[in-house]
């Protein structure tokens, strides 16, 4: 299956520069997103969104999910 | 200097042009740490009710904290008190920068300033000695232009400069105190009570206090500031030194809570365009040589997250002079997405603007926003514009619109009075479209969505503000981001973003009390916090006891926090400013926010008014009122508070 990953803010450097924190990931079924963030080696407590709606780490990404992923900050 | 403080307040009476050196205790300085709480024993002991905010009875505090200075992240921050030109409250701002820890190191911990200089001058303090200057000559001048001219005439480049620009000069409300050209003490005016005084400037040297800055246990600083040196590429705040704080906007975007149409829309289409990583790729200082890294950040004193970006245009009608910064989060969203503009290179011209005129963007852009939304409705026409199309989305409308309220200029008058007061101005049902509480825009977090830090919006003493408590997100989810910090708070079971119920009142409540505790001790909110920060209260607690050799624990902070907010509110009891102040803007619970995952949120009312009830009784203040009585002022050490309010 096959979802979409956009990485934001400093996450995006866990990426090559040129995809701009975006890029399609081709998954095994049963993949959840805890196993995305180990992968990626990502040392920040991220908070996740899949189409949107915020989700747990153990969520079970579906085919065609559009996962964001993005580093608690508030303010500005 | 020893344990991290002066001793010496400087008093100074701009209508007689007296100074007097006040030398308080430690106790005091235990008592308050510096910032908001300490400026709020001046503004309650030595000013009357009732004043004009822009009279020369008002008082203007300028104060740091007992860690400014000190060699470690996040301690160089100034607090800015006086009664607000724009809510008739209590005023407060804090920024960063260069400009504090000088203020230390010149001798002074707090500048006390009442009455109204005849004519414009500037205030120079220098290794413990001080005297005013004429300032006719800087008078009507952009904030860079006044700065070079003062680094001359007093043959010091290493001088750091608060002043004013030609919008506190005008009295625009929500006019700011700008150092180095581009920190702003943005929020509640402190720009025109600055100028009301006819005090152009302030500027600090101190040549020998850095040498003589000298914490208790220095080895316990040093140690700490290592190892944040040490957690920092690791940290949440990493992303900040590349990104700054507009690094979140996708964030923002992905969950429906990116401000947009005057808080109409929790998502803006076009918001990529003016995200921190749009802005690190296009227009930071260096980019076009690949080395914005080098050149595109700027830092406050001795901190290594380094958050400021630095933008710089050299083409196209909207070009961008480094010294000026770059925008922040909450700018890019007031220019940006609350007017629905997408122009990363307008965004930040309209930033510079602020910076050149001294101006708060936040209300700036929110106040357009809401002129655009009543425009929009036909409230407002090309009548009261004097021909501009005030459309959302209107690029050159928007930076034309800030133009004339930086120069008082036309509809910039009246939108320099702020949206609420344009809105009582013109009346025709425009306050139908207003974001404030307490009379102040809110800031780029949607109530709708985070119920908490709505909550805090509605009973902050000095309006609607971001940097008052800790967001909603912070105790969130199964798995809460920083469970030690947010424990050793009393909290251990994660809360949904939107509930309001009793445990979520008393997380707004105790955070807001923590953040409090910081303006007073004058740390950055960055570095320093419950959740996501560099740092949390535990550190904050050992900095202070590395400085100043006080035993300080997280109870005994949270105590100044709530002391503080406590001064607060009664200084707004005494203004008659009370529980019927304290609520949202009306579209927040009459109108649900349109499009993305927020779709159809709302505040509820009901719950709203409950959780309201539930939080003054929390702390124990009046139900009725919303206010502290005598015995709630006893327990915090403020019994000659209830004397003066006669309670």
């Amino acid at each position: 299956m096959e979802i979409t990953l956009t990485l934001h803010g400093i996450l995006r450097d866990y990426m090559p520069h040129q995809a701009r924190g975006k890029t399609t990931l081709t998954l095994s079924n049963r993949t959840n997103i805890e196993q995305i963030i180990k992968s990626l080696n990502i040392k920040q407590s991220v908070s996740v969104a899949v189409d949107g709606r915020e989700v747990e780490i153990d969520y079970v990404l579906q085919d065609g999910d559009h996962l964001h992923m993005f580093c608690m900050i508030a303010g500005g | 200097m020893i344990n991290g403080y002066n001793g010496k307040i400087l008093h100074l009476n701009l209508t007689t042009g007296e100074f007097s050196v006040e030398e308080p205790a430690e106790h005091f300085y235990r008592r308050y740490l510096g910032g908001t709480a300490m400026n709020m024993h001046y503004m309650l002991k030595e000013m009357a009710a009732g004043a004009d905010p822009l009279g020369p009875e008002n008082i203007l505090c300028l104060s740091v904290g007992v860690t400014t200075g000190a060699p470690i992240s996040g301690q160089s921050r100034m607090t800015s008190t006086a009664k607000s030109p724009l809510t008739g409250a209590i005023g407060d701002a804090q920024s960063g920068g260069f400009f504090p820890a000088e203020m230390k190191f010149a001798g002074f911990d707090a500048f006390i300033i009442r009455g109204k200089s005849p004519r414009p001058v500037y205030l120079w303090v220098h290794d413990g000695e001080y005297e005013l200057r004429d300032a006719g000559h800087l008078w009507g001048r952009i904030t860079g232009d006044v700065e070079a001219d003062l680094q001359k005439e007093l043959g010091d480049k290493n001088i750091e400069v608060a002043q004013i620009g030609p919008a506190g000069e005008q009295g625009v409300r929500y006019a700011a105190i700008i150092t180095m050209s581009n920190r702003a003490n943005g929020r509640t005016g402190m720009g025109a009570v600055m100028g009301a005084k006819n005090l152009k400037a302030v500027v600090v040297r101190g040549k020998e206090g850095k040498k003589n800055f000298a914490p208790a246990d220095k080895q316990a600083v040093v140690k700490l500031a290592q190892h944040g040196a040490r957690i920092f590429p690791e940290s949440n705040v990493a992303g900040m030194r590349k990104y700054g704080t507009a690094g979140s906007t996708g964030g923002q975007q992905a969950v429906g809570g990116l401000p947009t149409y005057n808080f109409n829309s929790g998502v803006f289409d076009e918001w990529q365009k003016i995200d921190g990583t749009t802005m690190y790729d296009t227009v930071l200082k260096g980019v076009k040589e690949d080395k914005q890294d080098r050149y595109g950040g700027d830092t406050c004193y001795a901190c290594t997250v380094r958050c400021k970006m630095v933008v710089e245009i050299t083409t196209g009608p909207y070009r961008v002079d480094p010294r000026y910064g770059g925008p922040e989060y909450e700018t890019t969203s007031a220019f940006g997405n609350y007017c629905g503009i997408s122009d990363l290179a307008a965004v930040s011209y309209a930033n510079q603007l602020c910076n050149q005129y001294g101006m708060d963007t936040i209300s700036c852009g929110a106040t357009i926003a809401w002129a655009m939304e009543a425009f929009a409705n036909g409230r407002i026409t090309v009548e009261d514009t004097g021909g501009i199309e005030l459309n959302f989305g209107n690029t050159d409308a928007m930076i034309k619109m800030t133009e004339l309220i930086a120069k008082g200029e036309d509809f910039g008058k009246i939108l320099g009075m702020g949206s609420q007061a344009a809105a009582e101005e013109i009346g025709r049902g425009t306050e139908e479209y207003l974001t404030t509480s307490h009379r102040m825009e809110a800031p780029a977090h949607l109530p709708q969505l985070k119920s908490g830090l709505g909550l805090i919006y509605a009973v902050n003493p000095f309006g609607a503000d971001h940097e008052s408590s800790e967001h909603d997100g912070g105790i969130e989810g199964r798995r809460i981001s920083a469970p030690e910090r947010m424990a050793s708070l009393g909290f251990t079971e994660p809360m949904e973003r939107r509930s309001l119920g009793p445990d979520k009142v008393r997380y707004a409540r105790v955070t807001q009390y923590l953040f409090s505790a910081i303006n007073s001790a004058c740390v950055c909110a960055f570095v320093y916090g419950p959740s996501w920060q560099l740092f949390g209260q535990q550190e904050l607690c050992d900095l202070i006891k590395g400085v100043t050799g006080w035993d300080m624990t997280v109870d005994e902070l949270l105590l100044v926090g709530e002391r503080s907010l406590n001064m607060q509110r009664a200084f707004n009891a005494r203004e008659g400013i009370d529980r019927k102040h304290d609520t949202l803007p009306e579209k927040v619970f009459a109108k649900a926010l349109e499009g993305g995952r927020s779709d159809g949120l709302y505040v509820d009312r009901k719950q709203f008014a409950t959780a309201l009830e539930e939080y003054y009784r929390q702390n124990d203040w009046d139900v009725e009122t919303g206010t502290p009585a005598r015995h709630k002022l006893s327990k915090l050490d403020l019994a000659w508070v209830a004397d003066l309010l006669k309670l």
